[in-house]
C-alpha cells in the first residue's frame, strides 16, 4: 500500500508537471492568434505562440466540411514546430463549402484541447494573387498576354477564369512621375506611346463586379522598338450609311494599300491567343483610299472588333488601334428635352431637344433621329400622335384658354425594330384667350354691372314700401291741413302725447253747464268726442276737459300758466 | 416527353415578339434571343442520342427556390443574373473547340449571351453609382457558382461524354428558362423604381 501510494503520488506529480505545459500551450492559442491566409491556391495557417520552443511543444490541425463529424488530418500541418504551416496540398473538392479547422499543441504524448477556428469559405477568404504577364513590343504600342492568376488548373479561381480584368499601370522608366493606368482584357494593346523608350509596367486581376482586386504583379520593363518605316492608320471610325458599314480612317501618304479585319468581341474576353481568329472583311482587302464600305448583312448582330493595316513598297505597318463596334441596332437613346409656348390664341409652339446626356454620346451621329409626339387636351383622354422630324414645329386650329399638354420621344428613323427611348417629361401649357372670348368677357361683365343696379334700385323700392307700411311718418296728408287750419284743433287731433291737464271748477249753477254742453256741439267729429267722453268718462278724461274746453277756454287760458 | 416538352417551348419562345423599346425590356428581350439559341443548339440533337442518355441524368439541384426574385432587390438579381450568365459562357467556350461541326451554332449562342452580359455589366455599374446593395450579393452568387461546380464535376467524372453534354444541354435550358423569369421580374420591378 505504501508502494501503491508512492507509486500514485509520483504519477501525480509526473502528470502535474506534464498538464502544466500543456495548459501555458493552450493559453497561447488566443482567438486573435490563429488566422488563415489563402492567396490563389495557396492555404497558410499562422498563430502566435508567445512561448518559444524551448520546449518540445508542436502543433497540429485537423479539417472538416462544416456540418459533417469527420475530422481529418490537415496535411502539411502536423507537429510543426514553428507558427506557420502550409497546407496548399489538402484537396478540397470544392472551395464554395464552409469549412472548419482546429488546432491543438502537443508535447510528447500529452495534447491541449482544440481550438476550433471559426469555419470559412476559401473562396471568400481567398487573395486574389498576381496575374502572369507576357509583354511585346511594336513601336508606339505594347502587346500584353496575360495569364489569370493561379495556376491553369487552380480549383480557386475555375469558374471566375474568363471574368478577370486586369488594372495596368504604365510608366517610363526615366519619369515614374507620368503614370497612366488602364483596364484591359487578356489579350490587349496600350496604345499612344513613342517608340524608342523604356516603359515599366505593373498588372493587377480584379474581379470588379464582385468587388475584389489582387495583388499586383512584380513590374516588368520593356523597350518600344524604333518607328516603323510604315506607319499605322490612325483614327478608325465605322459609320451607318443606308444599310450599309462606312469605315474610314486617316493617313498621312499617298499611294498605299490598306487591308482591315475583324474579330468578335467575346473571344478578347477569354485568355489565350486570338491573333488566328480575324477575318478578313469583304470589299476591306487591298483599297487604296482611306475609307471602305461593305455591306450591313456582313455582320450578324453583335460586339466586333475592327483594325487596319497599311502597306506599301517599303514594307506593312504594324496594326492600328482595334475600334470596338456594336451592330446593334438598338443603341441607347436617351429621351428628349422638350418645351411649349403660347404664341397666339390658337396655337402652341413646341421645341424638341437632344438632354445633356445624349450630347455626349455618339449615337446620335450615327442615326439620325425622328420625333414621336403626343398631344392632348389636359382634360380629356385623346391623344393626337405626330411624327416630325424637325425640332421646332406648331399646333394650329386649337381652342383659346385651354390646357394642352405634350411629351415626345425620339426614335431612329427607319427603322422598323423601333427601339425609341422613354417618353420626356409631360409639359402643360394654356393657350392665350381669343378675340371674340374677349368681347364676351366685357359683355359679361357689363351685364353684371346692369344686374347689380337693377338689384340696388329694386331693394331700395323695397325698402321704401317696408318703412312706409311698418314705420308711418308722423306727418299728416296734406287733405287734413286743408280742414285743419285752425291750430288748437291741430293740436286736439295730432298731439295724443301731451296730456293737457285742466283745473277743475266746481260750478254750482247747472243750467250754465247744459249751455256749455250745448254750444260746444260744432262738428261732427266734436260730437264723436263727446259721446266717447260720456261712455268711458274714466278713459277718456282727457277728451272729456278737451270738449269742454272750447267754453271753458277763456276761463283756462286765464288759468292756466 | 422531353421532347414534346421542348416543341411547346419552342413554340412559345419563337412566337413572341422581339419588338424592344427601353433598357431593361433590352435585357428581357435580349434573354428571350439567348434562351431561342440555346433551344435551337439542342433541337440539333438527335433523338435517338437523347434517349441513350436517359440513364446518365444527374440532378443538379438547381437553386430555383433561394433564387426567388420576389425576396431580392434590384443589385441582387443582377448579381444573380450576371453570375448564372457568365457560368453558362464559360461552361460553352470550352466546348466550341470540342465540336467542330457545332462551333458556328454555339459561336451564335455566345454571341447573344455576350451581348446580354454586356447590357448586364452597364446595368451593374448604372446599380452601383446609386446604392451598394452588393452585400448579400456575395452568398447568391456563391449558391451560383456551387450549382455550376457542380455541373463542372459530372462533366470530368464523365470524361466529358458527349452524353455528358447532352445532359449538360438540358440542364442549361432549365437554367436559362430560371434566367428568363428572374430577368422579367427585373424588368417589371424597374419599370416602377
Amino acid at each position: 500500500t505504501m508502494l501503491s501510494l508512492l507509486g500514485a503520488t509520483t504519477l501525480m506529480l509526473v502528470a502535474g508537471r506534464w498538464v502544466l505545459p500543456a495548459a501555458s500551450g493552450e493559453a497561447n492559442l488566443k482567438s486573435e492568434n490563429v488566422e488563415i491566409h489563402i492567396i490563389d491556391d495557396n492555404f497558410f495557417l499562422k498563430w502566435n505562440s508567445s512561448s518559444e520552443s524551448v520546449r518540445n511543444v508542436t502543433f497540429s490541425a485537423d479539417y472538416q466540411i462544416l456540418g459533417t463529424d469527420n475530422w481529418k488530418k490537415l496535411p502539411g500541418c502536423q507537429h510543426i514546430t514553428s507558427s506557420k504551416c502550409n497546407f496548399s496540398s489538402v484537396e478540397l473538392k470544392d472551395v464554395f463549402e464552409k469549412i472548419e479547422l482546429r488546432i491543438r499543441a502537443e508535447e510528447g504524448n500529452n495534447t491541449s484541447t482544440w481550438y476550433e477556428v471559426e469555419p470559412f469559405v476559401p473562396f471568400l477568404k481567398a487573395q486574389i494573387g498576381p496575374p502572369d504577364v507576357h509583354l511585346e513590343a511594336e513601336d508606339k504600342a505594347i502587346i500584353l498576354s496575360i495569364s489569370p492568376p493561379g495556376t491553369e488548373d487552380s480549383i480557386m479561381w475555375a469558374l471566375d477564369r474568363s471574368s478577370f480584368r486586369y488594372s495596368v499601370v504604365i510608366w517610363k522608366n526615366s519619369s515614374s512621375l507620368e503614370e497612366r493606368t488602364e483596364t484591359v482584357y487578356p489579350e490587349d494593346k496600350i496604345y499612344k506611346l513613342s517608340p524608342e523608350i523604356t516603359y515599366c509596367l505593373k498588372v493587377k486581376a480584379e474581379l470588379r463586379l464582385q468587388s475584389r482586386v489582387g495583388c499586383y504583379s512584380p513590374v516588368y520593363c520593356i523597350n518600344t522598338t524604333e518607328r516603323h518605316k510604315v506607319p499605322s492608320p490612325e483614327n478608325v471610325q465605322i459609320n451607318v450609311d443606308n444599310q450599309a458599314y462606312v469605315l474610314k480612317w486617316d493617313y498621312p501618304y499617298e499611294s498605299t494599300t490598306f487591308q482591315a479585319q475583324w474579330l468578335r468581341a467575346f473571344l478578347k474576353k477569354i485568355p489565350g491567343k486570338h491573333s488566328n481568329k480575324w477575318k478578313q472583311i469583304p470589299n476591306c482587302e487591298n483599297v487604296t483610299t482611306t475609307h471602305c464600305v461593305f455591306p450591313r448583312d456582313i455582320f450578324s448582330m453583335g460586339i466586333y472588333y475592327v483594325r487596319v493595316r497599311a502597306s506599301n513598297g517599303n514594307g506593312t505597318s504594324f496594326w492600328s488601334e482595334e475600334k470596338e463596334f456594336n451592330t446593334e441596332v438598338k443603341p441607347i437613346i436617351f429621351p428628349p428635352v422638350i418645351s411649349m409656348k403660347s404664341i397666339t390664341d390658337d396655337s402652341l409652339h413646341v421645341s424638341v431637344g437632344a438632354s445633356e446626356e445624349s450630347e455626349n454620346m455618339s449615337v446620335n451621329q450615327l442615326y439620325p433621329l425622328v420625333y414621336e409626339v403626343i398631344f392632348w387636351e389636359n382634360t380629356s383622354n385623346a391623344e393626337r400622335k405626330v411624327l416630325e422630324k424637325r425640332t421646332d414645329f406648331t399646333f394650329p386650329n386649337l381652342k383659346p384658354l385651354t390646357v394642352y399638354c405634350v411629351k415626345a420621344r425620339a426614335l431612329i428613323e427607319n427603322d422598323r425594330w423601333n427601339k425609341g427611348s422613354s417618353y420626356s417629361d409631360t409639359v402643360c401649357e394654356k393657350t392665350k384667350p381669343g378675340n371674340t372670348s374677349k368681347t364676351w368677357l366685357i359683355a359679361g361683365i357689363c351685364t353684371a354691372l346692369f344686374s347689380i343696379l337693377v338689384v340696388i334700385y329694386v331693394v331700395r323700392v323695397f325698402l321704401r314700401c317696408v318703412k312706409y307700411v311698418f314705420f308711418p311718418s308722423s306727418k299728416p296728408p296734406s287733405s287734413v291741413d286743408q280742414y285743419f287750419s285752425d291750430q288748437p284743433l291741430r293740436n286736439l287731433l295730432l298731439s295724443t302725447s301731451e296730456e293737457q291737464t285742466e283745473r277743475c271748477f266746481i260750478i254750482e249753477n247747472a243750467s250754465i253747464i247744459t249751455e256749455i254742453e250745448e254750444t260746444n256741439e260744432v262738428d261732427e267729429v266734436h260730437e264723436e268726442y263727446n259721446s266717447q267722453a260720456s261712455q268711458d268718462s274714466g278713459n277718456y278724461s282727457n277728451e272729456d276737459e278737451n270738449s269742454g274746453s272750447k267754453i271753458s277756454e277763456e276761463f283756462l287760458q286765464q288759468d292756466s300758466v | 416527353m422531353i421532347n414534346k416538352a421542348f416543341f411547346e417551348i419552342v413554340l412559345v419562345l419563337l412566337a413572341s415578339s422581339t419588338v424592344c423599346s427601353q433598357e431593361l425590356k433590352l435585357v428581357l428581350c435580349q434573354q428571350r434571343r439567348v434562351n431561342q439559341e440555346s433551344l435551337k443548339l439542342l433541337n440539333k440533337l438527335q433523338t435517338s442520342s437523347i434517349q441513350q442518355c436517359l440513364l446518365h441524368r444527374k440532378n443538379f439541384l438547381l437553386p430555383q427556390k433561394s433564387v426567388n426574385p420576389h425576396q431580392y432587390q434590384k443589385g441582387q438579381v443582377l448579381a444573380i443574373l450576371h453570375e448564372m450568365l457568365q457560368q453558362i459562357f464559360n461552361l460553352f467556350r470550352a466546348t466550341s473547340s470540342l465540336d467542330g461541326w457545332e462551333e458556328s451554332h454555339t459561336e451564335k449562342f455566345l454571341v447573344e449571351l455576350l451581348q446580354q452580359l454586356e447590357y448586364l455589366e452597364a446595368l451593374m455599374r448604372l446599380q452601383a453609382k446609386k446604392k451598394s446593395d452588393t452585400l448579400g450579393s456575395e452568398n447568391l452568387r456563391l449558391q451560383v457558382k456551387m450549382y455550376f461546380q457542380r455541373i463542372h464535376d459530372y462533366l470530368e467524372s464523365q470524361d466529358y461524354s458527349s452524353c455528358a453534354w447532352t445532359i449538360v444541354k438540358v440542364e442549361i435550358n432549365r437554367c436559362l428558362f430560371l434566367v428568363f423569369r428572374l430577368t422579367r421580374k427585373l424588368s417589371e420591378q424597374g419599370m416602377e423604381t
